[in-house]
């Protein structure tokens, strides 16, 4: 399992989607933010940026940050909004 | 923390890429029934006006409608351009297929007044169609070999469409031209297929491929040599056809567009062979027959500048379009058609209803066999295009004829897939009736 980029305060629930195939990457990154708390953060790692993904993220009110690595992966750091590390 | 850049939801409605994504196969039936109704006078010559409609209807009908769907779609999502006047694109359908109907048409009954009809209406849809994509490709900072051939691909269709419709007037008199029809006949050509075919099918796989089979990412600057090559074949071919360079001649100004063309195919098959998931659907094997077709169609168009026989020509349009162009734009159908149905009507809804897989929108074991079938109908135009018996090309008419409808029939039946109505909210009444049944509270 890859190590998260991201130093956060909140309970991370990692969710690789590498090996998946489109669109289920966002059906499990959706999934997974219908009972994301407010002491919770999901960190998608995936082998592109989620361009669709961000748009979807933002009409259910969360946030994200996104780093890349250098063979062009990314981890995507996802949040409620309103919830920023303390 | 902070925020990535959220780039806006700039997708177009739905009902913009789908109205040409739809249409594109339909094109396929009338073009199988052309075939099976004219059987062996399709193969009389290369330019009689019946096999140039039948080829229009192959090339515009069919493959160009989808890839303007494929444009409408892919330059907000994958690049990022905000295409204006979205809402024209609606009635820019409706014009374009008038277009090819009355081209075709005009071509096959003869008829100057359809001609005439389908220039103007050709140029118009054309030009707001040019005019939309480029103001939107061209803006964006992004500087991918996506948006590379993207960016050719639409100023090759600009040419291929400015040489036809210059052929048309001066067919006509309404203008004069300094070049000879020959020359601008294969000028035309070279714009439509090497440029706006090959071109936007590269470029849009340089990102498809890797999204959908899970494989490395295609290298840019693989991608970006690729590109050059054939824009270097395109400039030279046009130049050596302006001057009536003979064959030997063309078939060196062709050399690095074959190159491209080899790096292409051997790239691909390799990311592909080493993918992260095997995986085979029907759409990968579309991509694997139109991978096999593309080499040796290169290899028929080297003979063809010798005129040896015209039976080289129509093999090289039965591999190229056919076994090529058609088989990966059918196959992509299968992916692009499922994708935004599930992403327009049931991406909003995870975590509410269970929502359906792509394989639920359309399965595959149905388009496998409509893959078998196109197989069948190519084998049967290339022994058509050999032997020319007319039996034989009207079976190969039905053939395609069929493949097409069932393709149609599935998105069709794709695209009727909508998600269940919500449930309707408790009004007062129906949460007091809820209650009716209990005995009433004790007294105090």
């Amino acid at each position: 399992m890859m190590e998260s980029l991201f130093k956060t305060d909140k309970q991370l629930q990692i969710i690789d989607c590498r090996a998946l195939f489109p669109p289920e990457p966002m059906e499990r990154i959706l999934e997974a933010v219908e009972t994301l708390g407010k002491d919770q953060a999901i960190l998608m790692i995936h082998h592109k940026r989620p361009r669709l993904l961000y748009v979807k993220l933002e009409e259910r009110q969360c946030a994200s940050e996104t780093k890349t690595l250098e063979d062009g992966s990314v981890q995507v750091l996802i949040w409620k909004k309103g919830f920023e590390n303390k | 923390m902070k925020t990535s850049n959220l780039s806006l939801d700039q997708a177009p409605p739905e009902d913009i890429p789908f109205r040409y994504l739809l249409t594109g196969p339909a094109f396929g039936i009338l073009a199988g029934i052309l075939l099976s109704v004219y059987g062996e006078r399709i193969f009389i010559t290369a330019w009689s006006l019946d096999t140039v409609a039948l080829v229009h209807m192959i090339t515009l009908g069919w493959l160009t409608l989808i890839m303007i769907g494929a444009f409408y779609q892919m330059v907000p999502v994958l690049v990022g351009g905000h295409v204006p006047w979205n809402h024209l694109s609606r009635i820019n359908y409706y014009i374009l297929v008038s277009g090819f109907l009355a081209l075709t048409s005009g071509f096959l009954f003869w008829k100057i007044l359809l001609l005439k009809s389908a220039a103007v209406l050709l140029l118009v849809s054309f030009s707001l169609f040019i005019t939309q994509i480029v103001t939107a490709l061209f803006r964006v900072k992004a500087n991918r070999p996506v948006v590379y051939a993207m960016r050719s691909s639409v100023i090759c269709l600009t040419l291929a469409v400015a040489a036809g419709i210059t052929m048309v007037g001066v067919l006509f008199g309404w203008w004069g031209f300094p070049m000879d029809g020959y020359s601008l006949k294969y000028i035309h050509i070279t714009f439509a297929l090497l440029g706006w075919i090959i071109l936007l099918i590269f470029g849009v796989s340089f990102h498809v491929i890797p999204m959908f089979y899970l494989t490395k990412a295609f290298p840019d600057r693989i991608g970006y040599i690729i590109v050059t090559l054939i824009l270097l074949s395109i400039v030279s071919l046009v130049i050596g056809f302006g001057m009536k360079l003979n064959g030997t001649r063309l078939i060196v100004a062709g050399i690095p567009a074959f190159i491209g063309v080899i790096l292409y195919v051997f790239t691909l098959f390799n990311l592909i062979r080493n993918r992260q998931r095997k995986m085979v659907d029907s759409t990968f094997r579309f991509w694997q027959l139109g991978l096999t077709c593309l080499i040796p169609a290169l290899l028929l168009l080297t003979v063809d500048p010798f005129r040896w026989d015209e039976i080289f020509g129509y093999l090289f349009v039965a591999t190229f379009l056919i076994g090529f162009a058609c088989s990966v734009s059918n196959g992509m159908l299968y992916k692009i058609l499922p994708f935004l149905i599930w992403l327009h009507r049931f991406s909003p809804l995870i975590g509410k209803i269970k929502t359906p897989a792509m394989k639920d929108i359309i399965a595959d074991a149905p388009a496998r066999r409509q893959f078998y079938l196109f197989c069948l109908s190519y084998i049967l135009i290339v022994a058509s295009c050999i032997f020319r018996v007319d039996p034989l090309i009207r079976i190969a008419g039905v053939s395609w004829s069929v493949s097409s409808l069932i393709l149609f029939f599935l998105q069709i039946k794709a695209f009727k897939i909508h998600p269940p109505e919500a449930p309707e909210v408790t009004g007062m009444d129906d949460f007091a009736a809820m209650f009716k049944d209990l005995p009433p509270p004790p007294p105090k």
